[in-house]
């Protein structure tokens, strides 16, 4: 029983899943205002370069997440300028973000520290412990002692974009957007600005997200570091049905998934099996709650001014 | 007059890609300027290490293979209104399979081994695009999600069988030899190009008479260009959808084969530098057309071939042409809205 729910599995499901579901708060503001993001990939590698190679030139891990949130934001006026302004294919220009981005991370990582698989070390974001709310049985535990401070911001932004989503006129207009634009247009929403706004909100979440794995979790940029993680966290947001808590539950259960899949190692199980439930879950509720789940209507299509 | 007018709708075909090549390759004069090093200086190493004599010639044919495979699969879904982002998991099947095929399957001969190894990865790509077109036919689930997700369980599916069932004795992550019967000839030793490539060139004569001269390809561009008009006109929809994604898996299936029988003579776990994603790219530059995809592919077999040479030769990171490559992409991609610009300005003026 323990092997399947020990603090320690949850602590490091936590720290797995935090990435996850940041991204895939990414890709709600993105998909909500009505662009595609499979740019998000791409997004958290620059994030996570720009994190880096900050934190190593200032000394301070904090401005090297600012930085990564502001190499996102560049990423994702990028992406929206090319999908919205020049109306470009919006997965062809996150195919070509993704390619730009792993190209040009190590182009620069040979220009700039003469090595292609890993910049130098740099300070990383030290973890915390919460006074007063440690004491908490259990969750203190699994929450609010040694953590980083990104999972506890991660997890204040996922409340936030929440309100956002549901609660101010920004949140309501994205989702009009999304479903329906020509109404949108109709009540007199200007739907490029706030396009714009949301791609580029997504930028910045993919950037942070990309931050918590070079100066997080780690102390170095490594090539490609993201390993997929951005396209994950477009299977976590779909999973979680394009809402924030939702995403927050899947990327729990992606993260469970991968935690397990350490701790199984002395049962013989194949890791790759347990790799691969993420992604069949993710296809099996796509499937068989179809009515239910499905993208907001309008994701993806040009929208004519 | 006709005729006139194809040529003339052949050329601006040709024109935007020509032109975001050529733009990309003015971004790269600069970046490789901006180091200190001489654009013309890398460029010609470039070509040198690319076509320099026919070792180097073979070796970015070699290169170009797996994006004519991969490109003609990308443009069968694409030319369906589809988009099949799942190539590199299709292909990764595809050469698991042919891979198994080939050192399994040692009691055929020479010429039966090769065509059933081909006939096995065909339908192991096949099988993995039929799931993700089943989801989206029946459940309405995306394929641009339903590929991608197959992707990684193709990862790890073929690095299970790699790791735990087929794997050679010692540290690499990789099968075991395939069999001399299976493997495809190489054409100019010792570079590994091999008749995989002879067969993509006739894969591209096939799909373009597939897409452009029967009715199942015509039926394919109407679903491709409005589905609704397509079902009210009596086309099978769904039947298209399916059928074209099933095309398209068989080709990366294929175009995995060609690596495992061809190239590595064994499965390696792992062994795709992006082939499928890259061959999205190498679909769009060459315009959707089985022929401008050969072109596209050959020039990105350039670029890879002669990559090394240019940063041996120069300080320049080789990854500058990854950079290009997706200038390359963007430039195509918005193509329309550049010239149209252009276009309005030229009125204006």
């Amino acid at each position: 029983m323990s092997r399947f729910l020990s603090i320690e599995l949850i602590r490091s499901c936590i720290r797995i899943a935090t990435p996850l579901w940041i991204g895939a708060l990414a890709g709600i503001f993105s998909e909500r205002s009505g662009v595609v993001n499979i740019a998000l990939e791409g997004m958290m590698l620059a994030g996570a370069f720009g994190g880096a190679v900050v934190s190593l030139c200032s000394g301070q891990a904090w401005i090297g997440v600012l930085a990564a949130i502001m190499t996102g934001i560049a990423c994702g006026l990028f992406h929206a300028v090319v999908s919205l302004r020049c109306r470009t294919n919006q997965v062809i220009s996150g195919v070509a973000i993704n390619m730009l981005m792993s190209g040009l991370t190590i182009f620069l990582m040979q220009i700039l520290f003469g090595n292609k698989a890993q910049s130098p070390t740099a300070p990383r974001v030290l973890e915390v412990t919460i006074p007063w709310f440690d004491k908490i049985p259990i969750i203190g535990r699994i929450i609010f002692e040694d953590v980083s401070p990104i999972t506890l911001i991660g997890l204040l932004l996922v409340v936030v974009t929440h309100i956002i989503l549901y609660y101010t006129r920004w949140g309501l207009r994205m989702r009009a957007i999304s479903e329906n634009p020509q109404a949108a247009i109709a009540a007199g929403v200007h739907v490029h600005k706030l396009q714009y706004l949301g791609v580029i909100t997504s930028g910045a979440l993919a950037g942070f997200a990309g931050s918590f794995l070079s100066i997080g979790v780690l102390d170095v940029f490594t090539k490609n570091m993201t390993a997929g993680r951005g396209f994950m966290s477009l299977a976590v947001m779909i999973f979680g049905r394009w809402k924030p808590f939702g995403s927050l539950a899947a990327s729990l259960f992606f993260g469970y998934a991968m935690a397990l899949q350490i701790s199984l190692q002395e049962w013989q199980v194949p890791p790759q099996f347990v790799e691969m439930i993420p992604y069949f879950a993710t296809l099996v509720v796509l499937a068989f709650v179809s009515g239910k789940v499905r993208p907001p209507a309008a994701t993806g299509k040009l929208i004519d001014r | 007059m006709k005729s006139g007018m194809k040529q003339d709708s052949a050329f601006r075909a040709m024109v935007a890609p020509l032109l975001s090549v050529v733009g990309a390759f003015l971004v790269g004069t600069v970046i490789i300027g901006l180091l200190g090093e001489d654009p013309l200086v890398a460029y010609a190493a470039l070509i040198n290490g690319a076509l320099g004599d026919v070792q180097a010639l073979a070796n970015t044919l070699q290169k170009a293979t797996p994006y004519i495979f991969g490109g003609l699969a990308v443009m069968i879904a694409s030319k369906c209104g589809m988009f099949n982002i799942g190539v590199e998991g299709q292909m990764y099947v595809g050469a698991m399979a042919a891979a198994w095929a080939g050192f399994t399957l040692t009691y055929l001969g020479r010429g039966a081994h090769i065509i059933a190894a081909l006939l096995i990865a065909g339908i192991a790509g096949g099988i993995w695009s039929f799931v993700p077109a089943i989801l989206k036919v029946r459940f309405g689930v995306n394929e641009v999600i339903g590929t991608l997700m197959l992707n990684y369980i193709a990862y790890s599916l073929t690095g299970y069988l790699t790791v735990y069932v087929f794997k050679e004795p010692g540290v690499m992550p990789q099968t075991v030899k395939i069999a001399d019967t299976a493997a495809l000839s190489l054409l100019v030793p010792p570079s590994r190009l091999n008749t995989g490539f002879l067969i993509s060139i006739a894969l591209v004569a096939v799909t373009y008479v597939l897409v452009y001269r029967t009715l199942w390809g015509y039926n394919l561009r109407t679903t491709g260009a409005n589905p609704a008009a397509a079902r009210y006109s009596g086309v099978n929809v769904s039947f298209m959808r399916i059928s074209a994604l099933l095309v398209s898996g068989v080709l990366a299936g294929l175009m995995g084969a060609e690596r495992s029988l061809g190239v590595y003579s064994r499965f390696i776990s792992s062994f795709s530098p992006g082939y499928g994603f890259t061959s999205i790219a190498v679909s769009l530059l060459g315009r959707d057309n089985p022929f401008g995809i050969l072109i596209a592919a050959i020039f990105f077999g350039i670029l890879e071939a002669g990559g090394p040479a240019m940063s041996i030769a120069t300080e320049v990171p080789r990854e500058l042409l990854s950079i290009l490559q997706a200038i390359i992409i963007i430039f195509v991609a918005s193509g329309a809205y550049i010239s149209k610009m252009l276009s309005d300005r030229r009125v204006s003026v």
